[in-house]
């Protein structure tokens, strides 16, 4: 099923617009199609869940919205439409495009430079402010991935001297220092114990009120606890689409309820 | 967030430029060293005539050919391979497979890994001073000598990072079957780390190919074919050295010739090798 | 069963039990062991040889000359009167010439293959850059005296010496007769050399960042060289920094490319252009020539001076690629 349009969500909170309509997108890598005829809309200030088996596509599907995924031999064909722009058509500068579309990984990535720099370096590619100026915007991310109260007197040291879960914070602080539109997490608690997870579960939910957000993931229960949406994709198709209780309580398709179910993946 | 235009474009300038200087000093390098080697294969291809392979090196004013010097490096090259090959494989073994993280073993692959790319006049002076002085004259033993200890290296770390590439479980299997350690080693892991220590003395080949400073007062050079390696010897460096050097038009000839000879060696041995390896690690 | 047979069956599960004891071997494994180590030991003796012959031998030139050895501008076979100050100085100088022009092209090229270069090229560069850093020393120094030194005697040296030559402080590096062969162009021929080196060592640690690292930096929308300069090259810095050490061992210690362009000449100029003479083309040119005991002890003085001047950058870069390659992964 290629569930292209969604009714807005009932009983949610707030005003929503599609940010980003997935159109027919067809993946390779070389020869092999990750991505068969993929439909998706996601909706600005709700947070979107992508779930199913390895190598089902839900990374590569990720990837393909801030063009990260580059590579020899790969392309894509089809829209991803970004508020009604086509960014597959984009040539030249993608720098623009990526940090309208933030990206956390799966495993941490602080940059080798101290904290601070972590986050005022994705700043200054930006912006030009004043030292005081920049320190408020460092402090006001750090305060939003609610890792300041942790850091705020060690601000000089490497971001490599934080623990698992500080680090990943870390990234989604400096994610989000730049006010990207729309933000990207790839599977961004697999490597986290389950307090961290929860800390980053809370987090994405506060991120919701402002950025269109979506997650891969490995964990049920992170896409049951946070996503507004999900989809469940299986060997590169989108199988089914929609409000995450629906998915999770009753799913239209068998090969969902058998995946959320456990009966494999 | 509204972007800063004139930062952008700042940023966008200085990607500009230092795009473009990469692509200056890439094509500055692969030109130059391309000139180098253009002018190696004109210079040296104009030079190259049979008559090199069977004459001697030329008396001043005289013409010749590089047969001696082509025989001494054959020679020296060979005993300084048959010497450095068992002692560099014997001590790449017990750093891969006795001393591994010991203290000491640490200190030797420090050492060994510093004497890889010491000054190779160094390891001339030295030799001077236990092969030469005592004996009071030159000889190709000296030459092979101080060959040889150039290439100790180049053998040890590649001997040892191929013993290191060798999955634990084989050797436990082999040490499962009541084999004991040495002979587990000798059987089971030379075998599997074969191609690699092959590749390490093909390695180890080309590097002394070229060296010339170390055979400068150690075999120093003859003029002649010589029957043995007790008496100075030619070489194809120190020839090519002394005949570039000199104000002759035909001995610069000879030198080019000489010179592409030892490039084509070295750089065949480096082709070889890299072809060796890429099939043992398939 | 009978008793025979029966004795049969026990002999027989006895000797399974109890193998015999294997051939006697020459080898076992302590002397297998030894002699392992004993190998290994070679090595290491063989290091601290050269130390001790160097200086047991430059005992004798210390002792007369003492620490003016490495004040004194004078170096006089005649009068057997040496000083190590000119082939000091000219080896730094031109390591320091063959570091300005080697490193920013080896950095560009890393550059380069990281991060602008299309894909079917980066292995057909890689692999020339690794050939490249292979070809003897020799080539060079040939190179040098016969088509660079002519060169910039007929078109560099004159221009820079007219426009250059004139300048105040800076004017008396680009003076006096323009020979092509000199501690420039000595310079110049060690930078290109030590330019594979290393490229090739900086290509492989930079291959060594995570991907993902690399990624996350374009993905808050770095350009390919805030990418590079901001994020790869500190990431990789130790092992950056170690194939520089490597490129600065190499070009204080090498000996065949600077011989053929250096012009041998003992004594300090401040002019670029002027012939000069590093430690290891002294000794080169002169080992077999010094025939009085003097003479030799000062050029072997000059070789302990390379060696432990070597030794300390060598080490220096192989504790830096060792920390590289110790690097927490992500």
């Amino acid at each position: 099923m290629n569930t292209s349009t969604l009714p807005v969500a009932n009983g949610q909170s707030g005003a929503t617009s599609v940010k980003i309509q997935v159109r027919n997108l067809d993946y390779f890598y070389g020869r092999h199609q990750a991505l068969k005829h993929v439909n998706i809309d996601f909706l600005d200030r709700r947070v979107t869940t992508l779930i199913g088996p390895s190598g089902c596509g839900k990374s590569t599907l990720l990837r393909v919205l801030n063009r990260i995924s580059e590579y020899p031999g790969q392309r894509a064909e089809g829209e991803v439409l970004l508020d009604g722009q086509n960014i597959l058509s984009l040539s030249g500068d993608l720098t623009r495009l990526r940090a309208r579309v933030g990206m956390v990984f799966q495993k941490p990535t602080p940059f080798p430079m101290s904290i601070f720099e972590n986050i005022a370096f994705p700043i200054r590619l930006y912006r030009r402010l004043s030292r005081a100026d920049l320190d408020a915007e460092v402090e006001s991310a750090l305060r939003r991935a609610a890792l300041w109260d942790e850091v705020k007197d060690k601000l000089r040291q490497s971001g490599l001297s934080l623990s698992g879960g500080q680090q990943q914070r870390l990234c989604i602080a400096r994610a989000i220092a730049i006010k990207p539109e729309v933000l990207l997490l790839d599977e961004p608690a697999s490597a986290l114990d389950p307090i961290s997870t929860a800390l980053i579960d809370d987090l994405v939910w506060e991120l919701r009120q402002d950025y269109c957000v979506v997650i891969v993931t490995h964990n049920m229960q992170q896409a049951a606890r946070v996503g507004d949406f999900t989809g469940f994709m299986y060997l590169g198709e989108l199988v089914e689409f929609g409000e995450t209780e629906t998915i999770f309580s009753n799913p239209s398709e068998k090969r969902t309820q058998d995946y959320i179910t456990g009966r494999f993946g | 967030m509204t972007p800063d235009r004139p930062l952008y474009l700042r940023r966008r300038a200085s990607e500009f430029v230092m795009v473009g200087l990469a692509w200056a000093s890439t094509l500055i390098g692969v030109a130059v060293l391309a000139l180098i080697l253009a002018e190696l294969l004109r210079r040296g291809l104009m030079a190259l005539h049979p008559s090199i392979f069977y004459r001697t090196t030329p008396a001043p004013g005289a013409s010749g050919g590089l047969l001696n010097a082509i025989v001494g490096s054959l020679a020296m090259t060979f005993i300084a391979i048959l010497g450095a090959t068992p002692v560099g494989v014997l001590a790449g073994t017990w750093l891969a497979e006795y001393g591994r993280e010991s203290k000491y073993a640490q200190v030797v692959r420090f050492l060994n890994d510093t004497l890889l790319s010491a000054p190779s006049i160094i390891i001339g002076l030295f030799v001077y001073g236990i092969a030469v002085r005592p004996f009071g004259h030159f000889s190709g033993w000296a030459g092979a000598l101080a060959l040889a200890l150039i290439a100790l290296p180049v053998i040890v770390r590649t001997t040892e990072d191929m013993l290191s590439l060798i999955p634990e479980s084989l050797r436990e299997a082999g040490v499962a079957v009541g084999a004991p350690r040495w002979r587990m080693i000798v059987s089971i892991a030379y075998r599997a780390a074969a191609s690699g220590v092959v590749t390490g003395v093909l390695l180890a080949v080309a590097r002394i190919s070229g060296e010339t400073a170390p055979l400068l007062f150690t075999a120093l050079n003859n003029q002649f074919l010589t029957s043995g390696m007790n008496t100075p010897m030619a070489s194809l460096p120190v020839a090519i050295f002394q005949f570039a050097m000199s104000p002759y038009a035909d001995w610069q000839e000879l030198a080019w010739a000489g010179a592409l000879l030892v490039s084509v060696t070295v750089l065949a041995l480096n082709v070889g090798a890299r072809l060796l390896a890429r099939r043992s690690t398939q | 069963m009978n008793v025979e047979t029966q004795s049969q069956v026990l002999a027989a599960s006895a000797a399974f039990a109890a193998p015999a004891r294997p051939p006697r071997s020459l080898m076992t494994e302590g002397g297998f062991r030894f002699i392992t180590w004993g190998a290994a030991t070679l090595l290491l003796a063989s290091l601290a040889g050269i130390f001790l012959l160097l200086i047991g031998q430059s005992y004798p030139a210390l002792a007369k000359f003492g620490l003016g050895f490495f004040a004194a501008d004078v170096w006089n076979p005649v009068t057997g009167k040496f000083g190590a100050v000119a082939p000091i100085f000219g080896t730094l100088v031109t390591a320091a010439i063959a570091m300005l022009v080697g490193v920013p092209l080896a950095f560009g090229a890393v550059f380069f293959i990281a991060e602008l270069c299309p894909f079917s090229l980066r292995g057909p560069l890689t692999v020339a850059i690794e050939l490249l850093a292979a070809v003897p020393s020799i080539i060079y120094g040939m190179w040098g005296l016969f088509v660079l030194a002519p060169f910039l005697a007929k078109h560099v040296q004159p221009a820079l010496i007219d426009s250059l030559g004139s300048l105040p402080w800076l004017g008396v590096l680009f003076q006096g007769p323009p020979f092509g062969i000199g501690m420039l162009t000595a310079g110049l021929i060690l930078g290109v050399m030590i330019l594979p080196y290393i490229a090739a060592v900086g290509r492989q640690v930079i291959a060594g960042v995570p991907p993902m690292l690399r990624e996350a930096a374009y993905g808050v929308g770095a350009t390919r060289w805030e990418v590079f300069r901001r994020v790869l090259m500190p990431y990789a810095s130790r092992g950056l920094l170690g194939g520089v050490m490597l490129g600065l061992g190499r070009a204080l210690g090498e000996t065949m490319a600077v011989t053929f362009v250096i012009g041998n000449a003992h004594h300090i100029s401040a002019s670029l252009f002027a012939p000069g003479t590093t430690i290891s083309a002294s000794i080169a040119n002169e080992f077999t020539e010094a025939v009085d005991d003097i003479y030799q002890s000062s050029l072997l003085t000059l070789g302990l001076i390379l060696f432990l001047i070597t030794f300390a950058v060598l080490a220096a870069a192989r504790f830096m690629l060792a920390q590289a390659a110790r690097q927490v992964q992500l």
